[in-house]
């Protein structure tokens, strides 16, 4: 308790203030009035009888008004009528004359700590004035619609609730109208308002309830008698509606989403294949390009192929003269088969000089003849020996110094005759049998052939 | 049976939070103290 003169925190029971000598006598008769009405509001708060707590805290206050407790209660029933800014006013008031150890300060703080609920709040509210504006210019649809979403957003809100119950009423809609009437007296079991409303509409249901010839014919007595038990029959009809609507829902989706859908999945198709086929021109006018550049290179490559053959031909081949001079020089120092060897290296259609080709066919007249018989000896003497491999070399080269060498191919006959290569052995005795029939090998070729294999 | 235009003139619009500071300015905290305290201002005068 505190002085009303100088503010002085006392104890209830001084009758005097300390301080400043104040009599409290009368003013301890007042604190007491104020607190016999926030007991009668605190008693009808807990039984949820909200009117009547909010009138006797509201006397409560008028008594005493720096009753503390009397007052957060009061903001408590405010906001338990969602009616949020009168309790926030009372619990700021509150905070004002008791500024510490305050009950008020949880209470707002729970509110101001969620800034999105307050919005919501705030919002909610507007929407109600919006209604009642409607509702004042006879726009009733309007007012229930945006009540409708009031009362969603704030079941609590009795105004809102009475407010839309009242309209229910007018257009008619009773059993609405009891629902809403029915939910807030819940949370405030004895408002006038609502007792009045729910009178309105209980009156009008009457004639429709007390109706005893009526209610006694309907099957629904048979619950009121309790002494047997019936199981409800199933509602047949709900299922086959059911089953009706998801048939009706199927076809819809099949007549009109399907063929959009598969329009748009033909159409897909065909752009993707318009693009495909753009892709295969331009690859192919790109395979035409290159197919077109490579002939081109095919072309130069041949024209530069027939360059370089041309070059090579006319190019000055220093290997000629070498093995030219090779054979001469060779010749000179008596080697004429070596010298005749060394000749055949030369390539002849190359000997661009007169004087070259004069000096070759001299040395070749000169050696080729007698080199050829100088292998034929050293090839008959290995084929005595029986190395035939060394033999055939060494007869080939007397053969091609000397193509009418017989004895040479003879011999070489022999030598493939020997080893069992009839084929070739066959192929030289032949030449000696066709070409050189003069030769003295002539007969001996003729009788080999005749003891060779068919 | 309820007049419906009586009826709506009662509801009157609810005050928004921007309005809060505003209602508690315009509340009426005189209570028993304070008359009483006048009262006795006036004796003593």
């Amino acid at each position: 308790m505190n002085c009303p003169k100088c503010n002085a925190n006392l104890l209830f029971k001084v009758n005097k203030c300390e301080q400043c000598g104040q009599d409290l006598k009368t003013y301890k008769k007042i604190i007491g009035a104020s607190n016999i009405f926030y007991n009668d509001g605190l008693s009808r708060a807990k039984i949820r009888d909200l009117s009547g707590a909010a009138a006797s805290l509201k006397k409560s206050l008028q008594i005493y008004k720096r009753n503390t407790n009397a007052r957060n209660l009061l903001g408590l029933v405010y906001f338990e009528m969602g009616e949020t800014v009168s309790a926030l006013s009372e619990w700021v008031i509150s905070k004002h004359f008791q500024p510490e150890n305050n009950d008020a300060d949880r209470y707002m703080e729970s509110l101001q700590s969620n800034p999105t609920k307050l919005e919501a709040i705030n919002q909610t509210i507007k929407k109600y004035n919006a209604a009642l504006l409607a509702a004042k210019q006879s726009n009733e649809d309007l007012a229930i619609i945006q009540l409708k979403k009031v009362t969603s957003l704030s079941p609590n809100f009795l105004r809102a609730q009475q407010l839309l119950a009242l309209l229910y009423i007018k257009a008619g809609e009773k059993d609405k109208a009891l629902r809403c009437l029915k939910k807030i007296s819940k949370i405030d079991i004895n408002n006038i308002t609502t007792i009045r409303y729910l009178k309105e509409v209980e009156v009008n249901e009457q004639p429709e309830v007390k109706e005893p010839a009526e209610r006694v014919s309907k099957p629904t007595a048979i619950y009121q008698t309790g002494t047997q038990y019936k199981e409800e029959k199933t509602n047949i009809w709900a299922y086959a509606n059911l089953i009706i609507g998801v048939v009706i829902g199927i076809v819809a989706v099949y007549i009109l989403i399907v063929p959009t859908v598969k329009k748009n999945v033909e159409m897909k198709y065909a752009n993707q294949e318009d693009v495909y086929q753009d892709e295969i021109s331009a690859k192919e006018y790109t395979i035409d390009t290159l197919e077109g550049t490579n002939q081109e290179l095919q072309d130069e490559i041949e024209d530069i192929t027939t360059e370089l053959t041309e070059l090579k031909e006319n190019m000055f081949d220093e290997s000629i003269y070498d093995n030219m001079f090779d054979a001469v020089v060779l010749f000179q120092e008596g080697k004429n088969v070596k010298a005749a060897e060394k000749l055949l290296e030369v390539d002849t259609k190359k000997l661009s000089s007169a004087k070259a080709k004069k000096v070759y066919n001299a040395i070749k007249e000169a050696t080729f003849s007698e080199g050829s018989k100088e292998l034929y000896q050293e090839g008959k003497s290995k084929y005595d020996s029986g190395n035939y491999d060394e033999a055939i070399t060494i007869f080939e080269k007397a053969i091609k110094l000397d193509e009418a060498n017989a004895d040479a191919i003879y011999f070489l006959g022999r030598c493939y005759h020997r080893k069992n290569d009839y084929v070739k052995a066959r192929e030289y005795y032949e030449t000696i049998m066709n070409q050189y029939e003069d030769s003295t090998r002539y007969a001996e070729a003729k009788k080999m052939l005749q003891t060779l294999p068919e | 049976m309820i007049n419906f235009e009586e009826e709506i003139k009662k509801f009157q619009p609810s005050l928004d939070v921007d309005q809060a500071e505003e209602a508690i300015y315009n509340n009426n905290l005189t209570d028993v103290t304070d008359i009483i305290g006048e009262i006795l201002k006036d004796i003593k005068k």
